[in-house]
């Protein structure tokens, strides 16, 4: 469908919508260790614990977002297992990707951009390894760093909002017009 | 001398004389150079008279450089970019420049308002307090309205773009003079993330006006040099930006102008940068205050600082025969500037009757005669000054001729920022100001901003507090000053130009116990309006202490609050304007309700339709037929908003029992119940529908609006109080799209579609809950009704909507199936009498002022049920929700109260249609004891004035419910 197409290009910096992927949350009450161990063989990959860590699964990514509660990015994941996975114990694995937008940043004003929507330092919050969650445009989106640029994630209902946000927000990067 | 710009010096100045740019001031054409101001060339064009006093409309000149002028305010610019209240200070020129003065008409120099100044020994202090007092301010006030004020706005909408963003340095460094520059070079070494924020266009501060060597170099080299050390270093560099605003935890507000006189066609016009710093180090320099002397508002009055800034920057000539009038060393440097500019320089009159003798020879060098222990006590002229009445040390007093004069009663370190942040002052006494002391926040005033002037000892301070290291010795005294706060004279003597308050006016608030500054400000305006009391502050207290036998430091000063200087109102609103004024989420089938020409509203931060309006249709209309068409054959409706959580876990059902004032846990597997959520109050918080999935699993559907407030509730109940049930909640709400089908052919519809479940009446009755496929889609199906009608709300995956919605259409279009929108929806609720949170109830709202009556008996607890045992809860005529009735079928206006007999509210409408189903309108209220009044008549209170009405149960339509279990 022609609307779920994105992509914009100013001096300096890239915006574009991604390809739909699965996107699961998984919870495990108490990050139950058993259960939690299960999780992680049927992924293949660690949980992390610390906050807002991220790591990588299979070429997409795993992202702690909160105690116990995880968002798992990337194909191939197999939803049931994970769910029987972390059972007895009690936890529940959302499919929620029909949901969710993603959105992909680059180029050298790529952080400046998003300076403009968010007050995170994102040197400090956005280094390699970690993401956040936070307040971005007056909306809340799961931002983390991708090779030199950012991946965002955010609830699907805005996709047009943020869409016409990002149109605006990098009008003013037009060559010669912006220099810093 | 240049052509047409007769002050206009023939060398020297940061202004480009190859670049010539036109620009009109009050209707003439003038021209000036690139690197002025608009004050410069002005100056240079001869303009004396630039606006006209706020009160009494007297003629005023141009009194400072800097932010700190306080005559010179400015309408810039034509139609909708015309902007109030700019200083001509801070405008850099450009070519086409349009500006002309605020207050006056019709022009500055020939103002009619001029006349109030003869009248002007009656228009003291208070005087509108004390005159327009009787019979009633409001009599006066349309009058007074209208002349007061400065400036016009545009009425337009702004047409310029103002961008935002934030930031985050080590270390931000406002202001750009050599203290600034110092701690940025400082702080930068030691590789800190560095911002330098400097208003001016060009770096530098003090060395634009005076010369010094710092580390070998003049002034101009070495702040090129810094500026490339700067930038190598990554230090992000902002000219044309002030810091505004200083908040907790060093945040910071910078106001960055940018692109003068280009703005337009998309170009920003400034940028806010919300700025959160590790340290601040303040260089904000001083600020010159003038002499209080009769006539020191005459327009060739000058801050002599001033004047040696437009003479050593813009090579303009403030005047040609100048006088010097100081109570310190600092304003000798400026009869020297003149002198060198080849002005003439009548006269150095000094306050001080013991002057340093280098600034004696100095003067002697160049034959300017020097007057100690003088003082100017009054001043001639009307539009431009003409001479200076002297009164010597012996007391004979002279008249000397002269179009200028440069004042300097010593200098305020410019603390506005440190106060903001929390600071505390201190008063010195050999600086004869106030300056900062401690401070709550990570911030230290650096240079002539610490009461630091002498150049050596303030590039090592600055260096130390750059690299994060203490000041470790006092300021070294640079000047000599005496303080002379009152000169005296005859006529009036101003403190606060911008306000015309006067030395008489701080005296009479004293007379009248207006004696503590903060009264003070208030009584007489001193210090209010854009200038913000930035000339006049400590001259005013300092008069006010002399007035009332204190001293200035027991005087105290007022607060400082942000903004420093105005801001424009559109920098707060930034890019959020328009579609990005607040986000608006839009639902899974948008394009398919926009194809069918719906018009949206804001429900609950979706877009959602409120009705399909065909050709001709009024709203009305469009409601009547939809509703209408739902009862006959079908409609279809997205409620895709609908909050989903699944909430599991062995204690699912114990928790939902808490939560829920009716019971939850023993709902059958695939069954489906209404229930009311209360907050702690007893308060109806949310309402909505909750499934069984499985034995340990719900889904509960929550209002629209209420999907994440509902789950954050959850959660909190979850985490911060019952941490020992077993329990998960899990949001899905926008992972599923949800189309209610609703109406007698909902289920052929259905039918025709195909679909892999039992849809007979007898299988999945109302109120039950089926998965299986509908059209080829996978989906979740609820069998409940908002409508009264037979309908089935039907979930699949979010991107599948639009496909799901072809196919319902096309299937129902030999059936009648029709779109619709809230409003017919509305209708169809309250026929049936459904509740409508947030419609039909309010903030006070309990169950049982619903008919929920029922959960008092409820055997567990759950959250606002001891609330609901409160007596007020419970009591007999509390406000109950009842259907109304017209006896003509009209429709009652929601929000008209009843009156019982004495004419006291006893409740009102919340909800009111009319049925194109019954023919008459249906209406739902509060009623007081309402429950027991079905059948009487009551009267309304309607703009219209009193009608009757009767109180009628719930549902209007198909009580029985035969259609909803069809």
């Amino acid at each position: 469908m022609a609307d779920l197409r994105f992509s914009l290009t100013r001096h300096g910096v890239t915006v574009e919508r991604l390809a739909p992927e699965r996107v699961v949350v998984i919870r495990v009450r108490n990050s139950a260790a058993a259960a939690v161990a299960r999780v992680e063989e049927v992924l293949g990959e660690m949980l992390p614990t610390t906050p807002n860590a991220a790591g990588a699964h299979h070429g997409g990514s795993i992202c702690w977002l909160s105690p116990g509660e995880w968002m798992v990015v990337g194909e191939g994941i197999d939803v049931s297992a994970l769910t029987a996975a972390i059972a007895p114990a009690t936890g529940h694995v959302a499919d929620i990707g029909e949901g969710r937008v993603r959105y992909r940043i680059e180029g050298d004003f790529a952080a400046y951009v998003l300076t403009k929507g968010t007050s995170l330092d994102l040197a400090a919050a956005l280094s390699e390894g970690r993401c956040a969650q936070t307040l971005f445009a007056q909306i809340l989106v799961l931002l983390a760093p991708y090779g030199a640029g950012y991946e965002m994630t955010a609830d699907i209902s805005y996709a047009h909002y943020l869409e016409t946000w990002f149109e605006d927000a990098t009008r003013e990067f037009v060559e010669g017009a912006f220099a810093s | 001398m240049s052509e047409g710009q007769p002050f206009r010096l023939a060398v020297g100045g940061a202004i480009d004389r190859s670049r010539p740019l036109r620009f009109t001031w009050s209707g003439r054409t003038y021209t000036g150079y690139a690197g002025d101001t608009l004050a410069s060339a002005l100056i240079a064009n001869g303009v004396k008279v630039v606006g006209r006093s706020f009160k009494y409309h007297r003629p005023r000149g141009l009194i400072a450089a800097g932010v700190e002028e306080s005559n010179a305010l400015v309408q810039l610019g034509e139609g909708a970019r015309s902007t109030p209240n700019i200083r001509a200070t801070e405008v850099e020129l450009y070519e086409g420049l349009v500006a002309r003065p605020v207050n006056c008409w019709p022009s500055a120099e020939f103002d009619v308002g001029g006349v109030i100044n003869l009248a002007s020994r009656f228009l003291i202090a208070g005087f509108y307090y004390k005159t327009f007092m009787w019979p009633s301010w409001h009599l006066f006030e349309g009058l007074i309205r209208r002349m007061a004020g400065l400036g016009k706005v545009a009425p337009e909408a702004d047409p310029d773009r103002y961008e935002d963003r934030f930031a985050h340095f080590d270390v931000v460094v406002i202001g750009a003079g050599p203290a600034g520059l110092t701690a940025a070079l400082a702080a930068a070494a030691v590789g800190r993330r560095v911002a330098l924020v400097e208003q001016d266009c060009l770096l530098g501060g003090s060395l634009l006006q005076d010369s010094a060597i710092i580390d070998g170099l003049d002034g101009d080299a070495w702040i090129a040099a810094a500026r490339e050390t700067l930038a190598a270093a990554g230090v992000t560099i902002l000219t044309r930006t002030v810091a505004t605003g200083y908040f907790d935890c060093n945040a910071l507000a910078l106001l960055e102008g940018l692109d003068p006189g280009r703005h337009g066609a998309g170009r920003p016009r400034y940028r806010l940068w919300q700025v959160r710093a590790g340290r601040v180090i303040l260089a904000t320099g001083a600020i010159e205050r003038p002499l209080v002397f009769s006539g020191n508002d005459r327009p060739g009055v000058m801050l002599a600082g001033a004047v040696r800034h437009y003479v050593r920057r813009f090579a303009a000539l403030p005047g040609r025969r100048f006088l010097v009038f100081a109570n310190n060393d600092d304003a000798w440097r400026t009869a020297e500037a003149l002198a060198d500019a080849g002005a003439q320089v009548v006269a150095v009159v000094d306050t001080r009757r013991d002057l340093p003798p280098d600034c004696v020879s100095r003067m002697a060098a160049r034959e300017i005669p020097v007057f100690a222990g003088a003082a100017v006590i009054e001043t001639n002229g009307y539009k431009r000054l003409r001479s200076a009445r002297v009164r010597h040390a012996t007391g004979q007093v002279t008249d000397i001729a002269c179009d200028g004069i440069a004042m300097s009663g010593g200098f305020s370190p410019t603390i506005h920022l440190f106060g903001q942040a929390g600071g505390k002052l201190r008063y010195d006494k050999d600086l004869a100001a106030f300056v900062p002391a401690t401070c709550p926040q990570a911030a230290v005033c650096v240079g002539s901003a610490a009461g630091r002037f002498d150049l050596a000892d303030l590039l090592e301070n600055a260096r130390a507090a750059g690299e994060g290291r203490p000041a470790t010795k006092p300021a070294r005294v640079a000047f000599g000053i005496q303080p002379a706060w009152q000169i005296g004279g005859s006529g009036k003597a101003f403190v606060d130009f911008q306000n015309d308050v006067t030395a008489q006016d701080i005296a009479l608030s004293a007379r009248e116990s207006f004696r503590s500054v903060e009264h003070l400000k208030r009584y007489t305006t001193l210090g209010m309006a854009p200038d913000q009391g930035k000339t006049s502050n400590v001259n005013a207290l300092a008069i006010m202490a002399d007035e009332t036998g204190r001293t200035v430091a027991e005087t105290g000063t007022t607060r400082f609050r942000f903004p420093y200087t105005p801001m424009p109102l559109a920098s707060f609103a930034g890019r959020a304007r328009g579609e990005l004024f607040r986000p608006l989420r839009r639902m899974p089938g948008h394009a398919r309700h926009q194809a069918l020409g719906a018009v949206f509203e804001d429900i609950g931060g979706y877009l959602r339709p409120i009705g399909y309006p065909q050709a001709g249709e009024s709203r009305h209309d469009t409601e009547q037929r939809e509703a209408a068409a739902v009862r006959a054959g079908a409609g279809l409706f997205e409620g895709s908003p609908l909050g989903k959580l699944e909430v599991v876990g062995r204690d699912a059902g114990a928790f939902l029992d808490r939560i829920y004032a009716n019971r939850v846990s023993n709902l059958a597997l695939g069954k489906i119940r209404y229930g009311l959520m209360l907050n702690e109050l007893g308060i109806i918080i949310d309402d909505g529908v909750v499934t069984r999935l499985a034995e340990d699993c719900f889904l509960v559907s929550t209002t629209s609006g209420g999907a994440d407030r509902i789950a954050a509730w959850l959660e909190e109940w979850l985490q911060c109080e019952w941490v020992d049930l077993d329990v998960v909640v899990a949001p899905v709400t926008t992972a599923w799209g949800v189309l209610t089908l609703t109406g007698p052919h909902a289920r052929a519809i259905l039918e025709a579609v195909g679909t892999s479940i039992d849809i007979s009446r007898a299988s999945f009755p109302h109120m039950s809950f089926r998965k299986g496929e509908i059209a080829g889609m996978s989906a979740r199906i609820h069998r409940v009704s908002f409508t009264g009608e037979l309908s089935y709300e039907v979930a699949v995956a979010s991107s599948r909507v639009p496909l799901l919605w072809d196919s319902l259409i096309a299937a129902g279009r030999n059936r009648g199936i029709v779109p619709v929108g809230l409003d017919a929806w509305m209708v169809l609720r309250t026929e049936k009498g459904y509740l409508h949170v947030g419609g039909d109830t309010d903030g006070t709202t309990t169950p049982l002022n619903v008919g929920w009556d029922h959960v008092l008996k409820k055997a567990s607890d759950f959250v606002g049920r001891r609330s609901l045992t409160l007596p007020h809860n419970r009591q007999e005529d509390r406000l109950q929700l009842v259907g109304l009735a017209a006896d003509d079928g009209k429709i009652l206006p929601i929000g008209a109260h009843m009156l019982d007999a004495a004419g006291r509210s006893q409740g009102y409408v919340t909800s009111s249609h009319f049925s194109p189903t019954l023919g008459h309108g249906v209406a739902l209220g509060m009623l007081n004891g309402g429950a027991r009044r079905i059948g009487e008549t009551v009267t309304l209170r309607t703009l219209k004035g009193l009608e009757r009405v009767r109180v009628a149960p719930l549902c209007a339509y198909d009580p029985a419910g035969d259609r909803l279990n069809g």
